[in-house]
């Protein structure tokens, strides 16, 4: 049923009872209405934006670059 | 575009709870579900001051255990009502040694918000797939990964 098709939420149950949600494509404010959906899914509890791993990654090149240019 | 979030999870949908509970083991016959929130009982059938919406009575929670339940609070969240001693004592559903303690509630937790992404998903007419693994820490996490129609 999933052969060949890319997921476009991804969603971690962690033990401690909280979730990871991972709105994976989108625009814009359709990520944040789908993010506000599951917020209110699951009881209503903070949403805590963090920034995804390759974003830092992509800023730590960028500052290597200005280094060495 | 992407969009990244850490949810505190509440119970809040009182089918998926149901759905938990039974997944822990009772039947549906031996959860109580009241729009209006009743009388917990004690082990020897003293009424408590307690009251819950949705209750398991004593005799399905274990030998010399009180009635446990889950009580509406004004946001619409549930909040566990459970005894010191059964979140001491390992009663019939418990799972492990300590009881319906706090671990017990968050396993519970967890059940539920499998419950939740399935129903979300299934009103969406998405499908999911479902991977579980071990993180560095040495917990256990359940992955859904989501598809569109």
């Amino acid at each position: 049923m999933t052969v060949g098709k890319k997921p476009i939420q991804k969603i971690v149950l962690k033990a401690d009872g909280s979730v990871d949600v991972d709105i994976l494509n989108g625009a814009g404010s359709s990520c944040a209405k789908e993010m506000k959906e599951w917020e209110e899914a699951f009881g209503g509890g903070a949403s805590v934006t963090k920034k995804p791993e390759f974003y830092k990654q992509t800023k730590k090149t960028e500052n290597l670059n200005t280094q060495t240019g | 575009m992407s969009e990244y979030g850490s949810i505190q999870t509440k119970f809040k949908d009182r089918q998926c709870l149901v759905e938990a509970l039974m997944e822990m083991g009772w039947t549906k016959e031996e959860i109580e579900v009241h729009d209006e929130a009743q009388h917990l009982y004690g082990y020897q059938g003293d009424k408590r001051s307690q009251k819950a919406n949705i209750i398991i009575r004593r005799q399905h929670v274990g030998s010399a255990s009180n009635d446990l339940g889950f009580e509406k609070q004004k946001d619409g969240t549930y909040k566990a009502v459970i005894s010191e001693y059964d979140s001491s004592s390992g009663g019939r559903h418990a799972g492990h040694t300590g009881g319906h303690n706090k671990k017990w509630v968050t396993d519970l937790l967890v059940k539920y918000n499998e419950r939740v992404v399935a129903k979300k998903c299934k009103k969406a007419g998405q499908t999911f797939k479902k991977t579980v693994k071990t993180n560095d820490k040495g917990e256990r996490e359940i992955i859904l990964e989501i598809y569109g129609r």
